[in-house]
C-alpha cells in the first residue's frame, strides 16, 4: 500500500517535469547541459541561504528565513542569466545546428525547469523517503492527505519555476522591471503561503497556489508568443461584438 | 518550495519553540516503543525453539486481544492481515498461541503487563491458572525416570519449548502500554471499517540468525570464519559452576568422606534479560549460602582440619537446559578431572549429596530420595538430625512417597550410579507449588518477599538444621553451640539475589565496582560471558570461613 502511495506521490510531483524533459529537452545535449547548470545554480542559492540561516540569530521566525531564501534564489536566477548571456554567443558559434538559439525563450524555459526540478527534489525527498516505509502519515498529528498535498505543491512549484524563468529572463531581455517584480512577489507569496500548511489550511493554500500557477502560466505563455485558438476566437468574438456595438 | 524544507528543518531542531503540530515527517509516521525484551531463539541437537522476526522486522496491524471473542473476530473476519496481536498474560497460553500460529494471519505478539505485577496477577486470575512457559516435566528427556502421571509442573504450558513463527515481545513500560492501547482505539476501531482508513500497526524486530539445529548452526558459524567478516550465527550456552569447600580438598580423599550441598544457579524464561527465577532458584541459593556461612562459623578452619571429612557446596549452572552444569561435573569426575587432575574426586568419594530445590516460604519441607530402602548410613543419620531439628522449629518435614524424583541435578549423578546417596530438600509435595516456574513473574513477590516476610525466617531455620546435620556428618557428634542462622543475614542475601545486585553484601565484596541496580538475570547465557551473578556468588563463597591473617 505504501509502495503505491510512494509511486503516486513521486509521479504526481515529478510527472509533469519528466514529460517536459522527455518531450522537449532530452534530444538536445546542450539543453541538458543548461538544465544541469541551472540546477547547480539553485543548489548554490540553497547553500547561500543555508549560510544566512545558520548565521541568523533568531531561528523561530520561519517566515523571515523564507523571505531571505526567496530573494537569494531570485538573485541566483539573475546570476544564471548573466552567465547564460555570456555563454550564448559562444554556444551559438560552437553548435551551429543546435536548437538552443532558435527560440530566445528556449534558454529561459530550460533553466527554469532546472531550477524547478532541483527545488522540487529538495522539497519532497524527505517526505518520499519516509513514505516508502511501512508507515504512512497520521500516527501523531498530520493528516493522511499530507503526502499527496505536498506532491501537488511540488508539482505546482516546478511549473511555477518554469514560468518564472521565462518571465524573469524576458523582463531582463526587454528591461521591463514589471516582469521581474511580478516574479519576485509571486515567488514570495507562494512560499509564504506554504507556511499555512502547518495550521491545516492546506486546501486554501493549494487553491491560492493553483490560481497563481494558472495566472503565471498564461502570462508566460503569452510572453513566449503562444496562441490558444479558443482564446483567440473568444477575443475575436468580444472585439467583433464590441465593434458591432 | 524551499520554505517547506525549512519548516521541516526548524521543526526537527526547535520543536519546543513552535506552538503547533511541528514534528518531523518521520515522527508523524512512527513512534518508538519501549520494549527491550524479545523472545529469543534456542537450538538443540535436533530442533529450534523460541521466536525470531524476519530480517527487517515484522509489521502487522495492531489488534488488542482481551478475550477469545476478539481472537475469533481476528481469525474469521479480520481483513487487514497480517496482524500483530497485543494480549495480556491471561491469553498468553498454549491454546491461544497455537491457534494464532495456525491462522497464519498474525506475524507478531506483544505481551502487555498492564499495571503493577500484583494487578496483572489479580486481573488475569493467574494465581489460579498459573503462568509457566516451561514443560510440565522440565528436562523430561534427561531425567532418569519418566514423567509421572501427575506432572511436576502442572501449570506448564510448554510454550518455551515450541518454535513460533512470529516474534514475541513483553512490554512493562506503562506509558508504552497506554500508547499501544490508545493507538488501537483511535485508529483501528470500528473494526468493520478497517479497509477504509490508515490503521495503527506495530513493527517488531528481533531477528535471530540461528536456524535448524545446533549442529547446523555451529557448522555455519565455523564456515563463516573463513570470510573476511565472519558472522556468528549462534553461540553455545555456557557459564561456570561455582563450588566452595569447607577446607581445602586434598588428593587421596577417603571414600564417602565428602558431603555435597548443591543448588542450581540458573533459571530461564521466555524473554531476553528477564529471568528473575526467585522461587525457581534464588531461595535455594540463599539457603545454600546461609548454610555455608553458618557451617564455616560452627567449624572454624582449624577445627575442621581435625576431621577427615569435608563438605563441598556447589552451585550448578545451566540446569534449566538439560543439566549442563551437573553433567559436566559428572563428566569431569569420570575423567578424573574434578575439580582438577590432582584431587580427582569422583562419585565414590561422595558420602552424602543434599540438593536444595525450590525452597518455599511455607514451613514445610519435603524430602525426595531415589533409594527408599537400604539407604546408606550417612543419609539416614542426616535425615534423622535434620527432621528432628526442623520439627523443633515448627516445620513439618515429610518424605515424599513418589517413586520418581523431581527435576534436579541429582539426575546427572543417578545416571552413573543408581545407588548414589542423594536426597532433595524441596518446598513442594509431588507437584510444584510455584505457579510461575521459569516465568517472568517468578520474582520477589512470588516468594512474598517484602517487609515482615516469612521467607527469611523459613530459610534461616532450614539453614540452621542443615548446618547441624552437616556438622554431625563431619564430626560425628551433635552440635552443642549456640550459632544459628540469622534471619537478618538471610534478608540481606535475599536482597541481593532477588531484589537488586547493588546490595549491601555484594557491595562489600566488590566495593569500588558499580553493580547494576536490577535483580539478577538467572538465564545462563552464552559461553563467552560469565554472568554477573556467577562471579558475585563466587566472591561471596570466598568470603566465608576465611582465616584472619594478622601479618602479611
Amino acid at each position: 500500500m505504501t509502495l503505491l502511495e510512494f509511486t503516486g506521490c513521486t509521479l504526481t510531483a515529478f510527472g509533469p517535469a519528466l514529460s517536459m524533459f522527455i518531450v522537449t529537452i532530452m534530444n538536445d545535449p546542450v539543453r541538458v547541459i543548461i538544465l544541469i547548470a541551472s540546477s547547480f545554480f539553485w543548489l548554490l542559492s540553497l547553500l547561500f541561504s543555508s549560510i544566512v540561516w545558520f548565521v541568523f540569530p533568531s531561528k523561530q521566525q520561519v517566515w523571515f528565513g523564507v523571505i531571505v531564501s526567496v530573494l537569494v534564489q531570485e538573485l541566483f536566477r539573475y546570476f544564471l542569466y548573466l552567465l547564460l548571456r555570456k555563454a550564448e554567443r559562444g554556444l551559438k558559434r560552437f553548435v551551429v545546428h543546435s536548437l538552443v538559439s532558435n527560440n530566445k525563450h528556449m534558454l529561459s524555459y530550460v533553466s527554469g525547469l532546472g531550477f524547478g526540478v532541483m527545488s522540487g527534489l529538495f522539497a519532497l525527498i524527505n517526505i518520499l523517503a519516509e513514505v516508502g516505509g511501512p508507515g504512512t502519515m497520521g500516527l501523531r498529528g498530520g493528516y493522511s492527505a499530507f503526502c499527496i498535498v505536498s506532491s501537488i505543491f511540488t508539482a505546482f512549484i516546478i511549473l511555477l519555476h518554469v514560468f518564472w524563468g521565462i518571465l524573469f529572463f524576458h523582463g531582463l531581455n526587454t528591461d521591463n522591471k514589471n516582469f521581474i517584480l511580478y516574479v519576485v512577489i509571486s515567488h514570495l507569496v507562494v512560499s509564504e503561503i506554504t507556511l499555512l500548511n502547518q495550521y491545516y489550511f492546506n486546501t486554501l493554500a493549494l487553491c491560492i497556489v493553483f490560481v497563481i500557477t494558472l495566472g503565471s502560466g498564461y502570462y508566460a505563455f503569452k510572453t513566449a508568443g503562444g496562441h490558444l485558438p479558443i482564446i483567440d476566437r473568444l477575443k475575436n468574438q468580444i472585439t467583433t461584438t464590441a465593434a458591432e456595438n | 518550495m524551499i520554505s517547506v524544507r525549512l519548516v521541516s528543518f526548524v521543526c526537527l531542531h526547535f520543536a519546543t519553540f513552535t506552538l503547533l503540530n511541528c514534528l518531523s515527517v518521520k515522527d508523524q509516521i512512527y513512534a518508538n516503543i519501549i520494549a527491550d525484551n524479545p523472545c529469543f531463539l534456542r537450538l538443540n541437537g535436533t530442533n529450534q525453539f523460541g521466536c525470531t522476526s524476519s530480517r527487517f522486522g515484522n509489521v502487522g496491524t495492531l489488534h488488542l486481544v482481551i478475550n477469545s471473542t476478539d481472537l475469533n473476530w481476528l481469525f474469521n473476519e479480520g481483513k487487514a492481515d497480517p496482524y500483530t496481536v497485543a494480549l495480556t498474560p491471561k491469553m498468553f497460553n498454549r491454546e491461544v498461541l497455537q491457534s494464532i500460529e495456525l491462522s497464519a494471519k498474525v506475524n507478531g505478539i506483544m505481551l502487555l503487563m498492564n499495571g503493577t505485577e500484583q494487578e496483572v496477577i489479580n486481573n488475569d486470575n493467574l494465581q489460579n491458572t498459573g503462568f509457566s512457559p516451561e514443560d510440565t516435566c522440565p528436562n523430561r528427556y534427561s531425567d532418569v525416570n519418566s514423567c509421572p502421571m501427575k506432572p511436576w509442573n502442572p501449570y506448564g504450558t510448554d510454550i518455551l519449548l515450541k518454535s513460533w513463527s512470529f516474534p514475541i515481545f513483553v512490554v512493562y513500560d506503562q506509558n508504552t502500554i497506554k500508547d499501544i492501547i490508545d493507538c488501537f482505539k483511535n485508529h483501528n476501531l470500528p473494526l468493520n471499517n478497517q479497509n477504509d482508513q490508515s490503521l495503527c500497526a506495530l513493527e517488531l524486530k528481533s531477528h535471530m540468525y540461528a536456524a535448524v539445529d545446533s549442529k547446523t548452526c555451529l557448522r555455519r558459524t565455523m564456515m563463516s570464519y573463513q570470510n573476511i567478516r565472519p558472522i556468528k550465527f549462534c553461540d553455545p550456552l555456557g557459564d561456570k559452576n561455582v563450588y566452595w569447600s569447607l577446607k581445602e580438598l586434598r588428593p587421596n580423599t577417603p571414600d564417602k568422606s565428602v558431603a555435597i550441598v548443591a543448588a542450581r544457579l540458573d533459571a530461564t524464561s521466555m524473554f531476553q534479560d528477564l529471568a528473575p527465577g526467585a522461587m525457581s532458584t534464588a531461595t535455594s541459593i540463599v539457603t545454600l549460602m546461609t548454610t555455608a556461612n553458618l557451617i564455616s562459623e560452627m567449624l572454624s578452619y582449624n577445627d575442621a582440619d581435625n576431621f577427615s571429612r569435608n563438605i563441598m557446596f556447589i552451585l550448578f549452572n545451566g540446569e534449566a537446559y538439560d543439566y549442563i552444569g551437573s553433567s559436566r561435573v559428572v563428566y569431569d569426575m569420570l575423567d578424573g578431572n574434578f575439580p582438577n587432575d590432582l584431587i580427582k574426586l569422583n562419585q565414590s568419594h561422595i558420602g552424602l549429596f543434599v540438593e536444595l530445590s525450590q525452597i518455599h516460604y511455607d514451613k514445610e519441607v519435603f524430602v525426595y530420595r531415589p533409594i527408599k530402602n537400604n539407604a546408606s548410613e550417612n543419609v539416614i543419620n542426616f535425615m534423622n538430625i535434620f527432621n528432628k531439628s526442623l520439627s523443633d522449629d515448627g516445620f513439618s518435614v515429610s518424605e515424599s512417597k513418589s517413586t520418581s524424583i523431581p527435576p534436579s541435578s541429582l539426575h546427572s549423578f543417578l545416571k552413573i550410579d543408581p545407588k548414589f546417596p542423594g536426597i532433595i530438600l524441596t518446598g513442594f509435595r509431588d507437584q510444584f507449588k510455584n505457579k510461575f516456574y521459569h516465568s517472568i513473574l517468578d520474582d520477589a513477590e512470588n516468594i512474598q518477599y517484602g517487609n515482615n516476610s516469612t521467607i527469611a525466617q523459613t530459610i534461616a531455620n532450614i539453614s540452621t538444621s542443615l548446618s547441624n546435620s552437616l556438622y554431625t556428618f563431619i564430626t560425628n557428634s551433635t552440635y552443642t553451640g549456640l550459632k544459628q542462622a540469622n534471619s537478618s543475614y538471610v534478608t540481606k542475601l535475599l536482597d541481593c539475589y532477588v531484589k537488586s545486585m547493588n546490595c549491601e553484601v555484594f557491595q562489600s565484596l566488590t566495593s569500588p565496582l558499580h553493580l547494576p541496580d536490577n535483580p539478577p538475570n538467572y538465564y545462563i547465557s552464552i559461553d563467552l560471558i560469565t554472568n554477573t551473578i556467577t562471579s558475585l556468588s563466587r566472591l561471596l563463597f570466598a568470603s566465608f570461613g576465611s582465616k584472619v591473617i594478622n601479618e602479611v
